[in-house]
This record gives C-alpha cells, sequence and structure tokens, in this order.
C-alpha cells in the first residue's frame, strides 16, 4: 500500500467528512492536510488484520476532528458523535455493516425511520424533530423508542451471512 | 439497552458520513426528502417533463407506488395545485408547498 494511492483513493472522503464536522473550510483543508501526515507516518504500522484501510483512515481523521476541538479555541460544542471517550469499534465500522443497517432501517415503518435518521444523522434533538415534523413530542419520543427496540430485535437477529456483531 | 444500541446507531452513521455507503445513503437522502416533502423525479417523470407528468407506465396508474417516489393522491390536490404524497396513517404533504395532511 503506497501513501500516493490512500492519498487518491481517499482524499475526498476525508475532506467532505471533516467539512460536515468543521464549520470553517480552510480549517477543514488544515486539517485534511494533517490526516494524510499522519497516514503516511503510521503507513508502516498499519495492520491490515486489525481494520479495513478504510476504517483506519476514517479513524484517523475522526481523531483529528476532535483534536481540532480540544486544542483549538472554538467557540462551538464537540459534535455529539464524537464526544464519546469511546475507541472507534474496527469490528463495527465497515461497508458490511452499514449495508445492514440500510436493511435494517427499510423494516422500520416510515416514521420510525424518519426520527432515527433525524436524530442519529441530522443530529436534532427529538424536540427538534417535533417542530420539523409537526408531530407531538410524545409521538416523537414514542417512534424513537420503538425503533430502537426494532433495530435491536433486527441486529441481533440470525443472517444468512451470520449474527450481527452491532449488539 | 436503548442507549447502546443509539450509540451504536449514532457511530454507524458517522462512519456512513465518511464511507458513503450506497444503499444506505439511498435511505437516507429518501427520508429526508419524505420529511422535507420533496418528491424525487424517477427517470420516467423527468423524460415526461415536457409533456406534463406521467405517474408510472400507464397514465390511468396514478396511485400507484412507484420506484423512489412515493404514492401521489388521485382523490386531492393541495389549495395551492400542487400534488399531496401520500405517508402512511393517512397523512399526506403537499410536494409544492410542504403542508401536511391529517384526513387523507
Amino acid at each position: 500500500m503506497d501513501i500516493e494511492q490512500v492519498y487518491k483513493d481517499y482524499h475526498d472522503k476525508v475532506l467532505n467528512y471533516i467539512r460536515s464536522k468543521v464549520g470553517n473550510p480552510e480549517d477543514a483543508e488544515d486539517i485534511c492536510s494533517d490526516v494524510f501526515l499522519k497516514v503516511q507516518k503510521k503507513l508502516m504500522d498499519y495492520d491490515e488484520e486489525k481494520a479495513s484501510v478504510s476504517t483506519w483512515v476514517y479513524t484517523i481523521a475522526r481523531n483529528a476532528v476532535i483534536d481540532h476541538y480540544r486544542t483549538r479555541r472554538v467557540a462551538e460544542e464537540i459534535p455529539e458523535e464524537l464526544a464519546s471517550d469511546d475507541e472507534v469499534d474496527n469490528e463495527l465500522l465497515n461497508k458490511e455493516t452499514l449495508s445492514e443497517l440500510a436493511e435494517a432501517l427499510k423494516k422500520l415503518s416510515e416514521e420510525e425511520r424518519e426520527v432515527i435518521i433525524l436524530h442519529y444523522y441530522e443530529g436534532l434533538s427529538l424536540k427538534d424533530i417535533e417542530q420539523r415534523t409537526g408531530l407531538s413530542y410524545g409521538q416523537v419520543k414514542l417512534r424513537h423508542n420503538s425503533a430502537l427496540k426494532e433495530l435491536k430485535k433486527l441486529f441481533s437477529g440470525e443472517t444468512a451471512k451470520g449474527t450481527f456483531r452491532i449488539v | 439497552m436503548a442507549d447502546n444500541i443509539g450509540n451504536k446507531i449514532r457511530k454507524l452513521f458517522d462512519f456512513q458520513r465518511f464511507e458513503k455507503e450506497p444503499g444506505l445513503q439511498d435511505v437516507i437522502e429518501d427520508s429526508l426528502n419524505n420529511v422535507a416533502g420533496v418528491r424525487r423525479l424517477t427517470e420516467t417523470e423527468l423524460e415526461n417533463a415536457a409533456g406534463g407528468v406521467r405517474i408510472g407506465n400507464d397514465m390511468n396508474n396514478v396511485g400507484k407506488a412507484q420506484t423512489g417516489v412515493g404514492t401521489i393522491s388521485n382523490k386531492r390536490k393541495c389549495e395551492c395545485g400542487g400534488d399531496i404524497r401520500l405517508l402512511s396513517g393517512g397523512r399526506g404533504v403537499c410536494v409544492n408547498c410542504n403542508k401536511t395532511f391529517y384526513d387523507l
């Protein structure tokens, strides 16, 4: 694996990802450059048995964004999805699990799917979802809880490939 | 328990912002478009845009579901003149002005 190929394959993904997290486009470019400097430094230590290249590069990018929030005096709070101190779970983060999530979401009702995507992908609070959808707060909360319950069942079920590992 | 699955889904969605797995991206965009009341045009509709909107393969099939586009009500239109896209539970949304209907 060489740095040029990694840069070619992942530069746009990394930059778009960072732009989705960081408001200032110049900061995003700087952080992206830092990411590939780190990728270059750590390339010799990369172990394909521990994680796919995609997951590895994503982890470096994610940590670079977290460092940006922690070391710079920025007014905005670190995004919730990055606030956890949990290590990135290499087993969880792969294309197959994303496909499985897509299939599981399709099995929810349309309203449950909307609440899950608005809350966990768009980052809206349940209160914001109430305003966005015109549903009552109680209805939003009910759909949120029932969707999570259903997703937990779907993800702990058996598939042709074997048991999902998300839970 | 619910928090654990919620956190995992949050992490997966964050990874999706990076990876953009196509199947999941379609599900996300369809859902967000649905909330916004935006109707995604199928290729058939785009092809027929000049001659008016053709729903499905048969002009008589208004009301039948199509891939990528919600069912359009054949019984009512919005006061603004826009089509109403049917949602579940007797709800619908105007594709033009985003007004939500609860009594369909």
